[in-house]
């Protein structure tokens, strides 16, 4: 259908300007928002944020939890290593007696 | 902001700041820090001393891990108190939602700085950055996303007063470790000259090459030395900032308002 023989579905005297591709309803320029690259009404608008906010918190909060795993995962590995790299140390070097084998 | 301070400058502020500072930056940081030292030095008794360290070993790792997590936390608040002390306002960090972002990223992000500071060293130059960035994560928090990215871009700011700065802290790290040396090594053979009391310590000279004793001696001076390079990094942090903010004005401003005189008109 042609858009400028349409009206707002708010503002009846006023002619549309752009059709909600959520709705399906025409507005005029005043009535919508533009969101990520798409003229959405105040109604869908509202709904597609209420909708995309607690999403994407999720996905942020697991993307998190997950490095949080990572990160405890990288310091148990490095003490891990140090905890291996000691018991390699003989054990006359721990008590000191490897330096009287060294004065006799 | 002053971009003209030279390295040992920016250390005597850095000082100044750590001894007007309040109560809460040292509490914290030793809330943080001492159970993390403790428990790394537990560890490395046990492996160096225990029988059964093979089979200990993985376990005993978690637990240091989790006390080194406790510490960054800390250790990030105890930035958040001294940025306070510095500035006089910043966000509130004691609500639980911001405590546990800043928590969350710490664990996330410092764990890193295990592996990657190591290898900064071994490539010499890098280091200086690396150090900073990770210590500019703890002044910043981590809890907003643009603060990963802010770490490194301030990590990068005044190359020179960074390098003379690092420099410093690192000879001050040997004159720090070389006390500490001085006194466990000294204080046995004291007692018994003194006071007469006779230990293993003073039978033997052995004991003081222990590889477990070097490591707690590291360990007591990077305790000692670490906060001062936290007040530094606060400062450089906040004077970073102010070049795009103007905070560091508005502070002066204040302060201009405050004082007897300023701003009055005869």
């Amino acid at each position: 259908m042609n858009l400028t023989l349409q009206r707002c579905l708010i503002h009846v005297d006023r002619g549309a300007a752009a059709r909600c591709p959520i709705c399906r309803n025409y507005f005029c320029r005043e009535c919508v928002t533009e969101h990520e690259r798409r003229f959405l009404c105040s109604s869908c608008l509202h709904d597609v944020v209420a909708g995309v906010e607690p999403a994407r918190r999720n996905a942020e909060r697991f993307t998190l939890i997950i490095k949080m795993t990572i990160g405890m995962a990288i310091a148990w590995l490095f003490f891990y290593v140090i905890g291996q790299l000691l018991m390699l140390i003989p054990p006359n070097v721990h008590d000191g007696s490897y330096l009287r084998n060294l004065g006799q | 902001m002053r971009t003209d301070r030279t390295g040992l400058a920016l250390i005597e502020e850095a000082v100044q700041l750590l001894r007007t500072a309040p109560v809460t930056v040292y509490a914290l940081y030793c809330g943080g820090t001492v159970p993390f030292l403790l428990s790394l030095f537990n560890f490395c008794v046990k492996m160096s001393y225990s029988r059964s360290a093979a089979t200990e070993c993985s376990a005993s790792a978690v637990l240091v891990a989790l006390a080194y997590g406790w510490a960054k936390g800390l250790q990030a608040f105890c930035c958040r108190e001294l940025v306070r002390a510095y500035t006089g306002n910043v966000e509130g960090w004691w609500k639980p939602k911001t405590i546990m972002a800043i928590w969350s990223r710490q664990i996330a992000f410092q764990p890193l700085g295990l592996f990657v500071r190591p290898l900064a060293w071994l490539l010499v130059f890098p280091v200086i950055h690396v150090s900073a960035f990770f210590q500019n994560l703890t002044v910043l928090g981590g809890a907003r996303q643009t603060d990963v990215r802010k770490s490194w871009e301030l990590a990068r700011l005044w190359p020179g007063q960074s390098c003379t700065v690092y420099g410093l802290l690192s000879l001050l790290d040997l004159v720090v470790f070389l006390d500490l040396c001085a006194v466990t090594f000294s204080t046995p053979f004291l007692l018994k000259a003194l006071l007469g009391i006779e230990s293993f310590l003073t039978r033997s000279y052995t004991w003081m090459f222990s590889p477990v004793l070097i490591i707690a001696l590291a360990a007591g001076t990077h305790f000692i030395v670490d906060l001062l390079a936290k007040a530094i990094h606060v400062i450089r942090c906040c004077d970073g900032e102010s070049l795009t903010t103007g905070e560091d004005l508005l502070r002066r401003l204040k302060g201009f308002q405050h004082a007897d005189g300023a701003f009055r008109t005869p």
